[in-house]
């Protein structure tokens, strides 16, 4: 059989995203299950500063609004529901490369949603399964996928993702920092897909001595910086 | 046959939920994916049967392309009066730019869908060739496979002929096509397009590189596949799912954004294959099936061994007063028209509608044929948990690679859910069914 290893553009900029909003979905079912447990303990109004940290505006007026609509708000472009969406839509052009048994973790999420979407039910146990498809998404990517490529890249998208999130909710240093050894990791494979100067921007960025998310111009930077790196 | 499988229905229908098998329908301007419901009823097919298929098939595809050769070059079967040359030169998939043109092995249709029905009294009949894109098949492969793992016993206990290989039959063709030329590609018109799972599945099942608009370049008479930094891979051999017309917008439709512009060119010189080549409309036009049968006595100087339904012309005085009379009892078909769209059955219209359509018919003899309505067997199926009878009918698929002709023992049964319904196109709700090939 006549074997190819050439990635198309679009596939690149395709395995990048599924990366990002696999890992997106996955770190806010972990927000959820936080800002949930803060609401316990009488803290109703902890969920907007959920939006402050995105910086986009909080489309909710109350917490029963936020529970449903983080959860399964089509509009809501950082709703869980939108974010398997856009994962799926990116899986689903795909499927040569992950195959098609690593993909169905994707769309048993999607399709776990959505029946719990009709439902309005927020019992955040009831979700449990989809981060464990997205951690057997992941397996499956290591397991069972033998493109180092398509691996790689799929992974830069993960770890981009990653550390957006732990910069914008000021995780502590050293999480980071793993965060982005496992980015720089990833970029000697792949390099004319990074902007070199932005890459030694941010591995100066995250440095013991200079990371400080507290302050709201540093973050600023780090998070453009970020968004900028990856050129597919 | 076991009944586990049977009772698994819902659970086959999981599977398929699982692996996002779906197709696309577009209403009232809106895409839609939907699951194309499994009925875990099969139909079976006898070996002898089988058997008999099989010679009917690879000698019908066998003709056709020997056709589509002849018609784009000598066109003997016009100059000997078998096929009056109305009927090709008239024809929308007749493509003039093809003239002269020899294919690689020369091989027109290299994956043809043929679909059959199967009457009340056992016999088979043809009932439409699709020789361009015919797609369907990966809803059975994918169905066995699952089949297997949900109802293993069922396949233990009765001896059905494996299906899985529809993969390698088409790898094998693929790479005998590429002639070692660069890579294979199958290149669809996107995410949006009704097939698209199913471009998906034969891309990642056989190692073909799915390519989208935009990913293929012709340089210099050469077809490249474009990496993430420029790079370039030669390609040898593409399985096509873009219609005819979007292929090229430098010869064919311009505004088409589909396509590879000067593909064509490249096609020309011999450069890469084309699956299925350009221009086969002409060999599946619903006029033009009339005459398959006797293309199988001028090409192969053989008795067709498949029946097609009786049909007639209208260009043919004969033919044209017998549909004119019985308009009401025939079924009216506009050739123009595919997908179970522009099928009519006299028996449903009032009589005003009938003079319309006699009008039409009048007006542009060629454009319609009308077959008898064939009394086809009804299949079981299950509604609910009920056993009910439903129209159905079967696409075979023939793979030619110059070398050889294979008819792949499985099939796309689809079946009608509406109880008094013929059409079974999935695109208007229909479903499908496992197809048994019995090796005993």
């Amino acid at each position: 059989m006549t074997m190819h290893s050439t990635i198309s553009a679009t596939k690149a900029n395709r395995l990048y995203w599924l990366g990002r909003y696999t890992e997106r979905v996955y770190l806010e079912l972990h927000l959820l299950r936080r800002y949930y447990d803060k609401m316990i303990d009488g803290e109703p109004e902890e969920y907007k500063e959920y939006y402050e940290k995105l910086e986009i505006m909080n489309p909710y007026e109350d917490e029963e609004s936020f529970r449903l609509g983080y959860l399964y708000d089509e509009k809501n472009p950082v709703s869980i529901i939108s974010g398997l969406t856009y994962a799926n839509d990116n899986a689903i052009v795909l499927r040569e490369e992950i195959k098609s048994e690593t993909m169905s973790y994707i769309q048993m999420s999607l399709v776990k949603i959505t029946q719990e979407s009709k439902d309005k039910d927020y019992n955040i146990t009831n979700l449990q399964s989809i981060t464990d498809w997205l951690l057997a998404f992941w397996g499956s990517i290591d397991e069972r996928i033998f493109d180092e490529r398509v691996k790689n890249l799929l992974k830069i998208g993960r770890y981009v993702e990653l550390l957006d999130i732990l910069i914008r909710f000021e995780y502590p240093y050293f999480r980071v920092r793993e965060a982005f050894d496992s980015l720089l990791q990833c970029s000697k494979m792949e390099e004319g897909a990074f902007d070199k100067t932005l890459m030694g921007n941010l591995d100066w960025l995250i440095e013991s001595n200079v990371y400080k998310t507290d302050d709201p111009e540093y973050k600023a930077k780090i998070l453009k910086y970020l968004n900028h790196l990856v050129l597919v | 046959m076991s009944s586990k499988l049977i009772e698994s229905r819902d659970t086959v229908n999981k599977w398929m939920e699982r692996f996002g098998v779906r197709f696309g329908v577009y209403k009232n301007g809106v895409f839609n994916e939907q699951l194309f419901p499994f009925d875990s009823i099969p139909r079976v097919i006898s070996k002898k049967d089988w058997d008999e298929l099989e010679k009917g098939l690879i000698q019908r595809v066998d003709a056709l392309n020997a056709f589509l050769y002849d018609i784009y070059h000598e066109k003997n079967i016009i100059k000997d009066g078998v096929v009056p040359e109305e009927f090709v030169y008239s024809s929308k998939g007749y493509m003039p730019e093809c003239e002269g043109i020899t294919p690689t092995l020369n091989v027109y249709s290299h994956i043809s869908g043929i679909d059959l029905v199967e009457g009340k009294d056992g016999r088979w009949f043809i009932l439409e060739d699709n020789l361009r894109i015919p797609s369907g098949a990966s809803y059975p492969m994918i169905a066995r496979n699952i089949c297997r793992k949900v109802a293993p016993e069922t396949f233990v206990e009765n001896h059905i002929a494996d299906n899985r290989n529809y993969s390698e039959i088409l790898a094998e063709m693929m790479d005998e096509m590429n002639q070692g030329r660069g890579i294979n590609v199958i290149l669809t018109p996107g995410r949006y397009n009704s097939a698209f799972f199913e471009h998906s599945y034969l891309a990642e099942k056989t190692g073909a590189t799915l390519a989208f608009p935009g990913d293929l370049v012709v340089e210099d008479d050469v077809c490249y596949f474009m990496g993430m930094y420029n790079e370039k891979q030669r390609v040898g051999a593409i399985y096509r799912r873009v219609s005819d017309e979007y292929m090229d917008p430098m010869v064919f439709e311009p505004s088409s954004l589909l396509g590879v512009p000067n593909l064509f060119q490249a096609y020309k010189k011999g450069n890469v294959a084309v699956i299925n080549s350009w221009g086969n409309g002409v060999a599946d036009d619903k006029g033009i099936y009339y005459f398959v049968p006797k293309m199988v006595k001028y090409y192969l100087n053989e008795e067709p061994i498949l029946h097609n339904a009786p049909t007639y012309l209208p260009y043919y005085q004969e033919d044209y007063d017998y549909i004119l009379t019985n308009i009401q009892k025939l079924v009216i078909k506009d050739v123009s028209e595919a997908g179970g769209y522009g099928v009519v059955f006299g028996r449903d219209l009032t009589p005003e509608k009938l003079e319309e359509l006699k009008n039409l018919i009048i007006k542009e003899p060629r454009r319609w044929i009308a077959q008898e309505v064939i009394d086809f067997k009804d299949l079981e199926i299950l509604e609910g948990e009920e056993r009910v009878e439903r129209k159905a009918d079967l696409r075979v698929y023939v793979v030619s690679s110059g070398k050889k002709t294979v008819v792949w023992k499985s099939g796309l049964t689809r079946f009608s859910r509406n109880p008094n319904s013929f059409v079974v196109n999935s695109s208007q709700g229909g479903g499908f069914k496992d197809t048994w090939i019995m090796e005993e």
